[in-house]
């Protein structure tokens, strides 16, 4: 029996992590071996589903049976990856390299990519029936599906070629900047001892290429396998990320099963605060003006909310705003049965 | 606080920085200074805050005494090797493609290519505010640690010499850096973070916090609302209560050295910075 796997993406801020959890829980509650996988949860949110280190192997939760929860360190999960495919010399010598740091913590791709191979490993391990994955808000969480791709393109030595020209030598003893004359201005600039330290680090990160290739054509097929969640809140800033799975969807990606507005005020304050003032006032002034702007807030919402799915005809569905985020087992269940329009534990069962 | 000078904006993802840069910018210009607002990465956020589809990489006045621009990195990249490093034109094609490879795989030279092209907006001498939309706070430290990096990386010549004056203009007192945070958990942890990586690691002018979208207090006590009868009105008071009280409890963890209000039931992006334009007048 194979693993399924639910990608819940969104831009920073949305509450993707406690959403994740959410899912989870119920997931586990409703009979399936559940494992989530979190990038930076809240501590009170990590402390809930037991897991408190970074690049933790994946524990079982004390209060639920059937629930896991693993949490990713980037930074570790990409050594580990470099390990995986290069030879153990190569490996050792990236790790250490002055430019290597740079590749590894900056590179957009490079985390994005990292936490897709941990997940691919996790689905390939069939230990679970369902995996929920909190996906890093690379490029507002598209940069997660096209991480494979981008990671293929950096170390499969397109840039590699142009300092070392058309044919690829087979050693690295092959290349120096002296030897090519048309390097010569550009290691006038920036010194050749530069471009040649460059060159024999992007040889070293070369050897990964045959390894990370294949590995990437794994993992894009289990995204095209997957179910895409993409979590928003009404504000502008989030609904354009979101905007994007239905505008930009990269070919690696399935079109979102459905979009989660969460932090959403109830529709009856704005009918209440109509009411109120057609009739002209109440006695307590300060309660009345505080219902006025949180009504004007969830018209707001509404409004916004409305727009989007207009444009996108997107399945949507609302997640109340809790001002305590739920954190508990019990809570986080009650998180997701509440969302209004779509029925979860559907998705969850497919 | 904010009408002359450098003044970097960066903060968690979601706080609104590109909001408070729009609005900042949009204050300076409502006194009559001359500024630039500058968009580092996903230009979208500032150009809609600021009422524009898009922004170009050259300098628009898209309000009277306001000007914007988006850094890409193609462009920024031209213009850093003609301006900056005076590449001439014969083997500029070269010198743009290592500095291409450069860019992928060698640290701060993404970084130093966008400082460059701020660095350059503020010597020229021709603007009295820039303020830029930063990166968040996840990136700022490579971005501030960039010229260093750079100057470690290439012995010497003009990258080198550049990248000296870049540090020099970064650390001059009238740059400051200005974190933004919401009150949350998660905000909050990492904008103390990056305010004492930046205090104990990078040189620059002064750095502080904002707090934004902060939330007035109700005035009303929690015996009252309890014995409200249920419905609309006392839920949309608990609400309230308990979203103020969550946020006093961050905001003493953060305390910030300016705050701006949370704005109910405003729409666009652009009434959104217009109005936070209005605060910081009312707060200066």
């Amino acid at each position: 029996m194979s693993t399924r796997a639910i990608l819940v993406t969104g831009g920073g801020g949305v509450g993707k992590t406690t959403i994740s959890a959410a899912l989870a829980v119920r997931g586990a509650q409703l009979g399936l071996r559940t494992l989530v996988v979190t990038v930076d949860p809240a501590k009170r949110l990590a402390d809930a589903l037991g897991v408190d280190s970074l690049g933790s192997e994946p524990t079982p939760n004390e209060r639920l049976d059937g629930l896991w929860a693993a949490m990713l360190d980037a930074a570790s999960s990409w050594n580990a990856i470099i390990h995986r495919h290069a030879p153990p010399d190569v490996a050792e010598r990236l790790e250490h390299n002055e430019f290597w740091e740079a590749v590894a913590g900056r590179f957009p791709a490079s985390q994005a990519y990292a936490a897709a191979e941990e997940m691919a490993n996790f689905l390939d391990s069939r230990v679970w029936d369902l995996i929920v994955v909190d996906t890093p808000p690379s490029a507002g969480g598209i940069g997660f599906f096209t991480a494979p791709g981008d990671m293929r393109d950096l170390v499969g030595g397109r840039l590699l070629k142009w300092l070392t020209g058309a044919r690829l030598p087979g050693r690295k003893s092959f290349f120096s900047v002296a030897g090519r004359p048309a390097l010569r201005i550009a290691g006038n600039v920036l010194g050749t001892d530069l471009l040649e330290r460059v060159a024999e680090f992007l040889f070293d990160l070369r050897t990964t290429y045959d390894g990370l290739a294949k590995r990437a054509k794994e993992i894009e097929r289990h995204f095209r396998q997957s179910t895409i969640l993409v979590v928003t809140t009404a504000d502008p800033a989030p609904l354009r990320e979101a905007g994007r799975f239905f505008r930009e969807l990269p070919e690696t990606a399935t079109t979102p099963a459905a979009v989660l507005f969460n932090r959403m005020l109830p529709v009856e304050w704005q009918d209440k605060a109509a009411e109120l003032e057609a009739d002209g006032g109440t006695r307590e002034r300060a309660l009345e003006r505080n219902l006025f702007r949180w009504a004007a807030e969830a018209h707001r919402q509404s409004d916004a909310r409305k727009a989007f799915v207009d444009r996108y005809h997107a399945p949507v569905a609302a997640l109340a705003w809790q001002p305590d985020a739920p954190i508990d087992i019990d809570a986080l269940a009650h998180l997701i049965r509440s969302a209004s329009n779509i029925d979860f534990d559907q998705i969850l069962q497919q | 606080m904010f009408e002359e000078g450098l003044v970097i904006v960066s903060g968690k993802g979601g706080v609104g920085k590109s909001a408070v840069t729009a609005a900042i910018a949009q204050h300076a210009a409502a006194r009559g200074q001359r500024v630039l607002a500058i968009a580092t990465n996903d230009a979208g956020g500032l150009a809609a805050h600021l009422g524009q589809n898009a922004l170009g990489y050259v300098p628009d006045e898209i309000m009277p005494g306001l000007f914007a621009t988006g850094v890409d990195l193609p462009s920024a990249l031209t213009e850093y090797l003609h301006l900056q490093l005076k590449v001439p034109t014969p083997g500029f094609g070269m010198v743009a493609r290592a500095f291409d490879v450069l860019v992928s795989a060698a640290p701060g030279m993404r970084e130093i290519i966008t400082i460059g092209k701020v660095a350059h907006e503020v010597g020229r001498d021709v603007w009295d505010l820039v303020v830029v939309d930063a990166p968040a706070t996840g990136q700022l430290g490579s971005y501030l640690r960039a010229p260093e990096t750079v100057s470690d990386l290439v012995p010497a010549g003009r990258v080198r010499d550049q990248s000296a004056w870049m540090e020099s203009i970064l650390a001059a007192d009238s740059t400051r850096i200005l974190l933004v945070s919401l009150l949350e958990e998660l905000p909050v942890r990492e904008t103390l973070e990056a305010a004492r990586d930046i205090g104990s690691n990078h040189r620059v002018g002064t750095h502080l916090i904002l707090a934004n979208r902060v939330l007035p207090r109700l005035g009303i006590s929690a015996t009252r609302i309890a014995n409200l009868g249920p419905g609309p009105i006392r839920h949309a008071a608990e609400h309230h209560q308990a979203l103020y009280a969550a946020q006093q409890q961050w905001l003493t963890a953060l305390s910030p050295r300016e705050s701006l209000p949370y704005l109910f039931g405003i729409l666009t992006p652009a009434e959104v910075a217009a109005r936070l334009a209005d605060e910081l007048a009312v707060a200066t």
